[in-house]
């Protein structure tokens, strides 16, 4: 992996110089990733671009699963990117960058949520269809409904460790937690996952 | 009961199913970074964070401002406070200056970022579409060109097209849209056309609908960049649907009283029929029809989802004769006042000129225009022909 950087080239490569292993990779990333971030606070966009460029499939990925929206996913992850870059300075020494970017694009889809913001006047509402269109995807339809149903932190905490793959301690980091509240959590998650699937009662 | 491994996987596939590839989320992203780096609008980290750069819209100020990046002493932070209050009284100068108006009241639900005015022509409503990189163009169809501006701060960027028959022409410029690649498309009602140009405004081809008479009305493009056009021809009102390059490859909709149907009218034949359009990323279509004041929620299939309006099943006593998008796959519907609808057609109440601090003029509605980011609001008032841009909060 190459990376250009401001003029300068970071190179991280693999102990084989080819073809190298997603662990291997990773594990090289994170070397090269202090420096990054170094140059990132420095103001050096094309380091921040690196560091960030690995994490917007995920983030895209993380903000759908909020959202349920790809579109407004999009904008929120390019808004995201916009504010990790303003707020890089605030990445504080010996953390990573994908908790940290992740906590501010969950943050982004709290707010893409709560956006209704002017006054409008209310009219009674109308006769209207009980129901909405029917989804056209009808494979697992039933349990993205239950995942709706979560409450957004839940809901965050299942897509991170399920979708994402992050472990606990990352998603302790990003949701600025313990480990063992995190795993409390996504129990809770679950049982009131399977609850809403009808599976058992919900605690 | 299923394994937790078993729930897992359901969980994964669930969402895969839904969530759709977006191969240029990462250009866009880069992109947009590398714009805020050019126009030295980011707060920039490290030694550089306390230097909002000189000349950059007040938005960037307020909100560099409110940032908690900035952790500077308070006889700091009262220099900086001063330093932002002489930059905004010079803007509100130069602004002056400019015979920008600067007028707009405060209002406790938004707040007012810039105000600008263009040699625009007013008395109808205006088309429009962002692009991906940050512009907004708006349609004059007074001299039939698009008009390219700045979305953050108004400036002109460019404008082309004319009056005309030749290619690339317009008689009468209507509808606007944008594909992904930023090439745009503009429909010309009595040209009987489509006519796409590349971001830069370089012609690039046209095409007829169906029947090359009049008739090609608002347009749109889903995420697939697939063209919706309204066609509005007395007895012929449809929806056409296009590939890129113009080849058709559907339609649906017709004349008629029914559900879903497009009101004829006569005499009166392009006073009637299918208006502006909405086009959702999925190709679903909102679209009003101004021969029964109804308004129509499509399916990408031709399938009539909802219908709203005179004597529908979600009549609200209203005539709606245009539609334009809003936040968070909302619409708004224009009848006397401009009403805005959830995706499900649950009639959320009426925007109101004053509910954006603009001036209220009766008989007219304020057009408000949805930033694809969900940042900002535009709002079109077609009696002063001003364009104010508000940041959404």
């Amino acid at each position: 992996l190459t990376w250009g950087i401001g003029g300068k080239k970071i190179l991280a490569t693999g102990p084989s110089g080819g073809r190298v292993s997603r662990m291997t990779v990773a594990s090289t990333v994170s070397i090269g990733q202090t420096d990054l971030v170094a140059l990132a606070k420095a103001g050096d966009e094309g380091a921040f671009s690196a560091l960030l460029q690995p994490l917007i499939a995920s983030a895209y990925r993380l903000a759908s699963s909020m959202l349920h929206d790809p579109h407004a996913a999009q904008d929120v992850v390019q808004e995201s990117s916009l504010k990790a870059w303003r707020k890089i300075a605030q990445l504080k020494d010996g953390w990573e960058m994908r908790p940290w970017f992740f906590g501010i694009v969950a943050n982004e889809c709290r707010s893409a949520r709560r956006s209704r913001w002017w006054s409008v006047l209310k009219v009674e509402d109308p006769e209207r269809n009980a129901e909405p269109p029917a989804d056209s995807v009808a494979a697992y339809s039933d349990l993205r409904r239950a995942v709706r149903r979560l409450k957004h932190r839940r809901r965050l905490l299942l897509v991170l460790h399920w979708y994402l793959d992050l472990p606990v301690a990352e998603i302790a980091s990003l949701t600025r937690s313990s480990e063992d509240a995190v795993k409390s959590e996504l129990s809770r998650a679950i049982r009131q996952l399977r609850s809403v699937l009808g599976e058992v009662e919900a605690r | 009961m299923t394994s937790d491994n078993e729930l897992r996987r359901r969980f994964v596939n669930a969402l895969d199913e839904v969530i759709p590839p977006a191969p240029a989320l990462e250009a866009r992203v880069l992109e947009s970074l590398r714009r805020e780096e050019r126009q030295g609008r980011a707060l920039r980290p490290g030694p550089r964070s306390n230097s909002a750069t000189p000349g950059a819209g007040m938005h960037r100020h307020l909100r560099a401002l409110d940032s908690d990046s900035i952790r500077a002493p308070r006889f700091m932070a009262l220099v900086a406070a001063l330093l932002a209050f002489a930059i905004v009284v010079s803007m509100a100068f130069a602004a002056r200056a400019l015979h920008l108006r600067s007028s707009v009241p405060a209002h406790s639900g938004h707040q007012f970022v810039r105000l600008w005015s263009r040699s625009i022509d007013n008395g109808l409503d205006k088309s429009t579409a962002f692009t991906s990189d940050g512009f907004v163009l708006i349609v004059d169809q007074e001299s039939g060109r698009i008009i390219k501006l700045n979305a953050s701060d108004g400036r002109e960027r460019m404008r082309w097209g004319s009056l005309g028959d030749g290619p690339g022409q317009f008689n009468l410029l209507i509808g606007i849209a944008v594909d992904a690649e930023n090439n745009v498309y503009a429909t010309d009602y009595y040209g009987g056309k489509v006519v796409k140009f590349d971001e830069n405004g370089k012609f690039l081809r046209q095409w007829s609908t169906e029947l090359p008479t009049i008739g090609p009305f608002g347009i749109g493009v889903d995420a697939a960049d697939r063209i919706y056009v309204a066609v509005r021809r007395d007895h012929d009102h449809h929806m056409e649907v296009f590939t890129p390059d113009g080849v058709l490859l559907a339609e649906y909709g017709r004349t008629g009283t029914g559900d879903g149907e497009f009101a004829p009218n006569g005499a009166n034949y392009d006073q009637t029929g299918p208006n502006q359009i909405v086009v959702e990323p999925d190709g679903k279509v909102w679209v009003s029809d101004d021969g029964s004041g109804r308004l129509y929620h499509f399916a990408s299939d031709g399938r009539l989802l909802l219908q709203a309006g005179a004597g529908t099943q979600l009549s609200t006593g209203h005539r709606f004769g245009n539609v334009l998008p809003g936040f968070d796959g909302h619409v708004y519907a224009a009848a006397a006042e401009l009403h805005e609808f959830d995706a499900s057609g649950h009639d959320l109440g009426i925007f109101d000129a004053k509910d954006v601090g603009l001036p209220d003029h009766p008989g007219y509605y304020p057009q408000p225009i949805a930033d694809p980011s969900g940042k900002y609001l535009y709002v079109w008032d077609r009696v002063d022909s001003t364009l104010t841009k508000f940041l959404r909060q």
